[in-house]
């Protein structure tokens, strides 16, 4: 996208910023409470969730990811931890996610799309073991009605290629 | 082709694939079982009964992906070769 980049833009004084800040920190508190399909409701048509496999990586479609979830996928994947022959997710996780400050990356106009970062981490508890993720989310959001979709959001996890117990749950 | 097997190899073999985290933790609840002595049996009964005859090669085969009748073939096999005279 052809973006302008706003990173010295004062956060506090930008109603949009803080709107989306709210939008990607109610993201977050819908999967902490499992609800997936509202979770789903959150993402546009076309969108895309993004997991790479290594920091720097440019493509989902020519390299491995850890996620790589068109609409259709994200929707089989919902379908599933509400299956109740989910296995791995019998019992469910139990998950809290903190994000850090939101910093609005890029804005482009055109598509009124606005890029945005914040850094997380998620505590997963499960069966008695639990797991720490941490990483840099990135959400591209568009407004749609009197809210927000997502249009695509990259999880650039800090142990991306590190070796990784089963994954269930989005972060 | 190729761009087939990257995505292939997300679904299948990611950390978080929905099907390879159903079967690690399938993997796991096998080995914690294994470790318990008070069993000393295998249940393969899974499709018993429910097995279709195989019109093709003769035999029987599975009526769904699941049955465990190749197992219960092997150990008929077995049972049969290990009963034979000298």
């Amino acid at each position: 996208m052809t973006a302008t980049s706003l990173k010295s833009a004062a956060r506090r004084d930008d109603p949009t910023l803080a709107e989306i800040e709210d939008f990607v920190d109610h993201e977050a508190r819908l999967l902490d409470q499992g609800r997936y399909d509202d979770w789903l409701a959150l993402y546009a048509d076309d969108a895309y969730y993004w997991v790479p496999l290594r920091p720097e990586q440019k493509s989902a479609q020519d390299e491995v990811s850890i996620f790589y979830d068109d609409r259709m996928l994200m929707e089989t994947r919902v379908r599933r931890l509400a299956h109740a022959q989910a296995h791995a997710q019998t019992p469910h996780s139990r998950t809290v996610r903190v994000l850090g400050r939101l910093a609005l990356d890029a804005h482009d106009a055109a598509k009124g799309e606005y890029v945005t970062s914040a850094t997380f981490m998620m505590i997963e508890y499960r069966q008695g073991e639990q797991r720490v993720y941490g990483g840099t989310a990135r959400h591209c959001v568009r407004r749609a009605g009197d809210g927000w979709r997502i249009a695509w959001k990259r999880v650039d996890l800090v142990n991306a290629e590190g070796v990784h117990e089963p994954i269930s749950i989005p972060f | 082709m190729f761009r087939d097997t990257v995505r292939f190899a997300n679904a299948i073999n990611s950390p978080a694939s929905a099907i390879l985290t159903d079967d690690l933790e399938v993997y796991r609840r096998i080995r914690d079982g294994m470790t318990n002595e008070d069993s000393e049996w295998l249940f393969l009964g899974r499709g018993a009964g429910r097995d279709v005859a195989d019109n093709q090669q003769g035999g029987l085969r599975g009526d769904h992906g699941t049955s465990e009748i190749h197992i219960r073939n092997q150990f008929k096999a077995w049972l049969a070769y290990m009963s034979q005279p000298a």
